[in-house]
């Protein structure tokens, strides 16, 4: 009986994130933030199968044209496809949210702000110092020094890898991995901070002194007792973190630094627009990717905004309102 | 000795700052020590990777077509042979003496001079902006505490997210189309040298700037004041007869006026990064939009002014909001 009851506990214990995906999912308004996003994430994933005309692919006759039944979107300067544009640049835009998330600036920002306290002095001083030497420098500012540095030498090193870097550099892929690889040497310095404060606090705590004295290791303290307890945290950090990586990459792409053409992407399609030249012959170039990407970063943000309320406690409920 | 000057009036800034605090100034002192310690390594890792970039600056000033002798002849002249460590030791002391070097694309003119040509535009639609941004922010953020849980409150949060929600590269051109293209109320694009900023030309670009800030703001402003707006001493000055003004300004500002003015500074300091976007596609000669030509150019001299005053710009920043934090409340010493 005793051991089937410590499985029960333990395994409620893992579920945090499943209780707050069922909370979401409760939530009307959230559930319609949910829909948006799933959207934008199934015209990404029907692209790897399916658009309705290639998203390549000249027709100078059909240039400009406004939306229609062919054409949902209208078709842009040299007349291929919006809207098969659009899908394909909404699948750039949901690999980089996943791929931060499963192995970018959410997981680096957990590993650089919960472990080191716990396990050397120096690393958390090491850590909290570069932390604060990049955090001091405007993103922007420093994500072009990045560029203007390291992207001929990373072209170099894609080209000497052969067959798989021609591979990467054909499908636009090696533009989305250095632009992975820059936003995530700095998004984790915010939310790294925020962890930190949070874990330096409970570190004091009856229950991780109690794990302590019963022989759990560091390690068993940090996954079990501590990361539990700092979910809400993390799914905030992960949402606004999403937020800034979608506007990193549009700002980068728009200023023809990101994903390079011809492959589309949101802040290349925009690029295209911004002239009062286009935005009068062909609005629909700004209307429908604006639109587009406008409302997942909201949903984002909406997400998080609810989420707030809805994991706050009776008090904090009052307060936020 | 430029930078040596600095140093000195920052030194003086400190010991401003800590007056009759020695708790304070101990702490000025060692954040100040730490300075010298966080700018070597980030400005030699950002000269080396400048440098370290293939396209080396012979080439941008010879031309991409010139042949082995004239480039081997450039590298000569402009010391690009020597060793790194000593054009390392060589350009820093060139910036800190305040000497930048002409650029490479206008090559008649210093950097410094180029800059002072632009940073006006730059700074006559940030400054206005947010001024707009702090008197807006704060009177949305002020109504939506005092209307709390009401409709109003609702409405006024949830249309700050909207309006945080639109990068200012999209919105800009949403205005653009409707209230140029389509209203033709407001012009496409900036016409004129900086004191346009007094016509109708300015409109967009302040809007478009001031918007996202002030729904950020009106949240934060909103967030901070919540605390305090349920305190005893709020309802003794309500039920003194004092008018919401003064109630405002006087108890629930005064009070949450601490993460404020953290906020403030570098918010300042990073307006200019908004306005990369608003600068390119209004087509305004601002300073942003400079820095991304010289960029795209390559035009070292002015690549290694940019980063070596950025960099020691936004070290500053940060030592300031430490420091006002502080003085501010002297318990965070601890």
């Amino acid at each position: 009986m005793d051991t089937i009851n410590t499985k029960k506990t333990s395994r409620f214990k893992q579920s945090s994130f499943a209780e707050l995906a069922r909370l979401v999912w409760q939530d009307k308004l959230s559930r319609i933030a949910v829909f948006v996003i799933g959207i934008v994430v199934f015209m990404a994933l029907l692209s790897f199968f399916w658009t309705p005309h290639d998203p390549f692919t000249n027709q100078v006759a059909l240039r400009r044209q406004g939306p229609s039944w062919s054409s949902w979107f209208g078709t842009d300067l040299v007349g291929r496809d919006l809207f098969s544009r659009v899908m394909y640049a909404s699948r750039i835009t949901v690999i980089l949210t996943f791929i931060t998330i499963v192995a970018g600036g959410l997981p680096f920002s957990i590993g650089l702000g919960v472990f080191p306290i716990f396990y050397s002095k120096k690393a958390d001083f090491a850590v909290q110092r570069t932390g604060e030497a990049l955090g001091a420098l405007p993103a922007l500012f420093l994500i072009l020094i990045l560029r203007a540095g390291l992207r001929p030498m990373y072209d170099n090193f894609v080209y000497t890898l052969g067959p798989a870097g021609r591979w990467a550099i054909k499908t636009g892929m090696a533009d989305l991995f250095v632009i992975f690889l820059i936003i995530s040497f700095i998004s984790w310095i915010g939310p790294a901070r925020m962890f930190r404060a949070q874990v330096l606090q409970m570190r004091e705590s009856a229950f991780v002194e109690r794990a302590r004295m019963l022989g759990a290791s560091k390690f068993r303290i940090v996954s079990r007792h501590i990361l539990p307890q700092l979910y809400t945290y993390i799914v905030h950090s992960a949402l606004l973190m999403i937020v800034g990586v979608v506007g990193t990459e549009l700002a980068l792409s728009f200023l023809g630094i990101g994903i390079q053409l011809p492959y589309p992407s949101f802040g290349g399609l925009l690029a295209e627009s911004a002239n009062s030249r286009m935005l009068s012959s062909a609005a629909h170039l700004l209307i429908f990717p604006g639109l587009v990407i406008f409302s997942y970063i909201f949903a984002f943000l909406f997400l998080e905004l609810r989420l707030t309320l809805l994991t706050s406690s009776e008090h904090e409920r009052e307060v936020l309102q | 000795m430029t930078l040596i000057v600095i140093f000195g009036l920052w030194f003086v800034l400190a010991i401003l700052i800590s007056k009759n605090r020695p708790s304070v100034r101990r702490f000025a002192f060692k954040r100040f020590i730490w300075v010298p310690i966080l700018f070597i390594p980030i400005w030699f890792g950002t000269y080396s990777m400048m440098k370290a970039a293939p396209g080396d600056p012979a080439y941008v000033i010879a031309g991409s077509h010139a042949s082995e002798e004239v480039i081997e002849a450039t590298r000569e002249a402009y010391g690009l042979n020597r060793p790194h460590i000593v054009q390392f030791v060589d350009d820093t002391w060139k910036q800190a003496n305040g000497n930048s070097g002409n650029s490479f694309i206008f090559s008649e003119k210093t950097i410094a001079q180029l800059a002072a040509e632009r940073i006006p535009y730059s700074f006559a639609i940030t400054f206005p902006s947010l001024l707009v941004i702090l008197f807006v922010g704060l009177t949305v953020g002020l109504w939506a505490t005092f209307k709390k849980g009401t409709w109003l409150d609702t409405f006024l949060l949830s249309s700050a997210l909207f309006w945080q929600a639109f990068p200012s590269l999209i919105l800009i051109q949403f205005l653009m189309l409707i209230f140029s293209v389509k209203l033709g109320w407001l012009p496409a694009g900036w016409s004129g040298d900086w004191t346009a900023v007094f016509t109708t030309t300015a409109i967009i670009p302040i809007v478009t700037m001031s918007l996202g800030g002030i729904a950020g703001m009106a949240r934060f402003v909103r967030t901070i004041t919540l605390n305090v707006i349920d305190e005893p001493y709020i309802n003794a000055a309500k039920s003194r007869g004092l008018g919401p003004f003064r109630i405002a300004i006087r108890y629930v500002l005064h009070n949450a006026s601490l993460p404020l003015v953290t906020v403030l500074l570098p918010m300042f300091f990073l307006s200019f990064e908004g306005s990369f976007f608003i600068e390119r596609i209004y087509s305004i000669p601002g300073f942003s939009n400079f820095a991304l030509e010289a960029l795209f150019a390559r035009d070292y001299p002015f690549l290694l002014f940019f980063a070596f005053w950025g960099i020691l710009l936004g070290l500053f920043i940060k030592w300031l909001t430490d420091m006002l934090y502080i003085r501010l409340d002297p318990r965070a010493t601890q």
